[in-house]
């Protein structure tokens, strides 16, 4: 995939992620009405292709002014992975260079490559991950479950056991995509579904369209270093 | 905001690194303020009993309540963690805000004399779940907090 592919795919996938996210805070008695009202547009631009350079440095610069009026990100990962995509998107806009275009959506890449990785290894030095603990802690009494119905799951505990070391070594190896293009697209299927699944147990739907629109960027990371 | 914007821009990446109290919030309507040792809690805003699997599907798409509930969860997290600022200016204006809309009660009756919200931790030691109350505000007239 070429840079100004993947760059483009970022736009579009990115555009709608926040079209979705703009349109849910505007059908809720939220604050901030206006930037969101602003944000939609903009996005809406980012996914036509007009005036892209524009439309991501405005939005980064609505982004920087929702982390000060929620005091930091409204819906944590999500909010800073779109910042991170935003960041990238802008500065690709202005790069002097292709190469330094390239050093902007690399970082994005790296970034994404790392979300998975640290993640399991923060996991992994943590035996609770390991015995099925911290995933029937997750089900059974943190905040995220969507209905009541689904902390019975926490009471399966071969199922908590073998889901969590599944997350664990799943995101412990994501980093070996990087090897090939073959490698990489198995493990971008698995973080789709991984993510598919977080939204349908916990309601973390942002997360799902926010990730897969980071996707392109470590797609073409991986063919620009190690040529698919 | 500087605080806020470099772990966005340079983020950690540690989702569920450890298993700390879970936060829950409760209202309640009091008569005055002397009754509060009285008071009847309720959660605010509980998650559903059940979901069907096609509301589990749409919920990919749209999902709003969902995302405002993990904010307003996320503001007592910062609660339990010692943050006595924002979030809890933020849970008040949201509570006054659910007030307003007839969420908390029917607007057609007449509105409580007071409102009040409190902050537990939820967690296990071995097998038994443990419950601590973190926080409880002063109550106040519904309907009075200037929303954000």
């Amino acid at each position: 995939m070429s840079l100004d592919a993947a760059l483009r795919l970022t736009e579009m996938l990115f555009g709608w992620a926040l079209i979705q996210q703009s349109l849910e805070h505007l059908a809720r008695p939220a604050p901030a009405r206006a930037l969101y009202g602003l944000r939609l547009l903009l996005a809406l631009a980012l996914v036509a292709g007009f005036q892209t350079t524009l439309a991501s440095w405005g939005l980064l610069g609505i982004g920087v002014r929702l982390l000060r009026r929620f005091d930091g990100p409204y819906n944590g990962g999500s909010d800073r992975m779109g910042l991170l995509i935003l960041l990238s998107l802008a500065l690709c806009h202005v790069a002097p260079t292709p190469h330094w275009q390239e050093m902007a959506l690399g970082y994005l890449g790296v970034q994404l490559l790392l979300s998975y990785a640290m993640a399991g290894w923060v996991k992994a030095v943590n035996r609770d991950w390991w015995n099925g603990r911290a995933l029937a802690h997750v089900f059974s009494l943190s905040i995220y479950p969507q209905s009541e119905a689904l902390r019975a799951l926490a009471s399966h505990r071969a199922l908590m056991t073998g889901a969590g070391r599944a997350v664990v070594l799943f995101e412990l190896a994501f980093p070996l995509g990087l090897l090939s293009a073959r490698l990489l697209a198995v493990m971008l299927a698995l973080a789709a579904a991984f993510h598919l699944a977080n939204a349908l147990l916990f309601g973390l739907n942002r997360f799902l369209w926010i990730w897969l629109s980071a996707f392109p960027a470590l797609w073409w990371l991986q063919g620009r270093l190690f040529g698919g | 905001m500087r605080p806020h914007l470099l772990p966005a821009l340079l983020p950690g990446w540690r989702f569920f690194d450890e298993i700390g109290p879970s936060p829950r919030i409760d209202y309640a309507l009091l008569p005055t303020a002397s009754a509060l040792a009285d008071a009847d809690w309720q959660p605010f805003r509980p998650a559903p009993l059940r979901l069907s699997p096609a509301a589990l599907l749409w919920r990919l798409l749209w999902n709003p309540e969902r995302n405002e509930t993990l904010y307003v969860l996320r503001c007592a997290e910062r609660v339990l963690e010692g943050d006595g600022g924002f979030p809890i200016h933020e849970l008040q204006r949201r509570i006054d805000a659910a007030a307003r809309t007839g969420l908390l009660y029917p607007l057609r009756t007449a509105p409580p004399a007071l409102l009040v919200f409190r902050v537990r931790g939820v967690w296990r030691e071995d097998k038994a779940k443990i419950e601590q109350v973190a926080f409880i505000a002063s109550p106040w007239v519904p309907g009075t907090v200037a929303p954000g």
